[in-house]
């Protein structure tokens, strides 16, 4: 198995928040996980990536286990972790927040790619992270995951606060990427027209557990999403 | 002629002072908020080994070098030790500094007694009109500018500063890219450290070395940092350090250091009223 995740439990001081979560991911595929606010996914992101530490359960990168291991050593593996709020350097310029991303994986950082998904960064370099459009932040997160050359992207909720046309662009270049480069993707949303546009298995959060594999088309009749994720 | 020669001599004296002082503190506070209170006594620790080495046989240039190293393995001792405890915690960290100043400062008193010999100024001296001057006192500001340079190029122009500014930032992401957090804080600690010893290494011999050599250096060290402001913080040391030195140059100059200092105080309470953020915060609004 790719990437694999065993009976993982983490949360914050005293409380628990991710509950007893199992999940494989097999090379290539796009795992988008849905749910509702506050159940617990993005608490899951930063459990795999190690900003919050794994209170019990294990988390496998090709058969390697990675729970002990500081965040860097995971990033190095070629794990590439774009954070819900994009977590751009905002005093660093675009330039600068790029060639951070050089740290993730090994490899010829692939500039010229970046460049052809988003040409709007290459118009910016000079510029500083934080004088960019949420939409222009969301594609220099994603440009500066990619310049790392994973083999692993945990994105959470990429498409917050940008705009519906950029959404869709930044759809297409997942999807793109996953079938020209074979990158992994697991995806976390709340924006599900898009996220099940690309996605290849779906799974569901309800509070701190991973409930079962759902189909694609089960979540496209209305009654089942509604179950699922209605507010 | 040589009452403006006379009243630049003061001008660069006071600025030197300020910004070789504030040099570690730039780092510790303005990049890492870090609230040193035993950055004097790194300065004192610098000094220490001056003396020592150099009256052991050792020049002038090599001893401060020799302070400059010890000191900042000293540093990455302590952010190993006790500042890793209380990154974001400034009243926690304030304490914990304080009292490692008294213990370096007390521990010092014990073990060395209550002063080291000497270091004879180098480089002698020149008259301008009648009245003489020590060339190593322009030594300094011009050594000041040129490690702040040297700092800007460190910081702003190599892979490692961008790293450091990227994980000052938002240690969290940085670590996501690679970087090893725990070891940039501790390097970093340890060059904010070394440059407080290699100040205090080159003020060692204008003044007389006992444990409460940094005592003099901590205030105006805060002060300039803190006028600076953390929004640029090279330019806004070169700022504070000049506006603050003119002033404390100035009435240096007319009524003597006493009323320097204290209007030098009496300016900084101005500025902070009138620019809360720094003089740094200026300027970048300026340029948006």
């Amino acid at each position: 198995m790719f990437f694999q995740v065993k009976e993982l439990c983490s949360g914050y001081g005293a409380i628990g928040i991710v509950m007893d979560v199992s999940l494989s991911v097999d090379k290539g595929d796009i795992c988008v996980i849905l749910g509702r606010n506050g159940v617990g996914k993005t608490t899951l992101m930063k459990t795999l990536i190690g900003s919050l530490k794994v209170r019990a359960g294990e988390i496998r990168f090709e058969g390697r286990g990675m729970e002990r291991m500081p965040t860097h050593a995971r990033a190095r593996l070629g794990i590439a972790y774009v954070p819900q709020g994009r977590g751009i350097f905002s005093d660093l310029t675009v330039e600068e927040n790029l060639r951070m991303g050089e740290g993730i994986g090994s490899g010829k950082p692939p500039y010229d790619e970046v460049f052809a998904y988003f040409p709007r960064l290459r118009e910016r370099l000079r510029q500083k992270g934080g004088t960019l459009s949420g939409g222009e932040q969301s594609q220099l997160a994603l440009g500066r995951a990619l310049i790392g050359n994973p083999r692993l992207a945990l994105l959470d909720e990429p498409s917050e606060g940008v705009q519906p046309n950029i959404v869709d662009e930044m759809g297409e270049v997942l999807a793109r990427l996953n079938r020209e480069t074979g990158l992994t993707i697991i995806l976390v949303e709340q924006n599900i027209e898009y996220a099940l546009g690309i996605a290849t298995t779906c799974r569901i959060m309800a509070k701190g557990r991973l409930v079962e594999e759902v189909g694609k088309d089960e979540l496209s009749d209305p009654e089942t999403r509604r179950r699922h994720l209605a507010i | 002629m040589s009452t403006i020669f006379s009243v630049l001599y003061i001008y660069l004296d006071s600025l030197a002072f300020l910004l070789l002082s504030a040099l570690g503190l730039i780092i510790i506070l303005g990049m890492m908020g870090v609230t040193n209170m035993a950055h004097g006594e790194f300065m004192m620790l610098g000094a220490y080994t001056v003396s020592l080495s150099c009256n052991a046989g050792l020049p002038l240039a090599p001893a401060v070098l020799l302070a400059t190293a010890t000191t900042g393995l000293l540093g990455m001792a302590t952010e190993r030790l006790i500042i890793r405890r209380f990154y974001g915690n400034l009243l926690q960290s304030l304490v914990a500094t304080w009292g490692l100043s008294l213990v370096l400062s007390q521990g010092m008193l014990i073990l060395m007694g209550p002063s080291l010999p000497g270091v004879p100024m180098p480089l002698g001296g020149f008259g301008v009109a009648d009245k003489s001057y020590a060339s190593y006192r322009l030594l300094l500001p011009a050594i000041g500018v040129g490690v702040l340079l040297l700092l800007w190029v460190v910081l702003f122009r190599t892979r490692a500063g961008m790293k450091i500014r990227a994980t000052m930032q938002n240690p969290e992401i940085a670590q996501a890219m690679g970087v090893n957090v725990k070891a940039v804080y501790l390097l970093t600690f340890g060059a904010g450290s070394a440059l407080a010893g290699f100040a205090g290494a080159l003020y060692a011999p204008t003044t007389v070395i006992g444990p409460l050599f940094g005592n003099s250096f901590l205030a105006p060290a805060f002060v300039t940092v803190v006028v600076s402001g953390g929004a640029d913080i090279i330019l806004g040391a070169a700022m504070s350090s000049g506006a603050l030195g003119a002033v404390e140059g100035s009435f240096n100059y007319l009524f003597g250091s006493v009323t320097g200092r204290m209007c030098l105080l009496v300016a900084t309470m101005f500025l902070l009223r009138c620019f809360p953020a720094g003089l740094s915060d200026v300027l970048n609004r300026r340029r948006r």
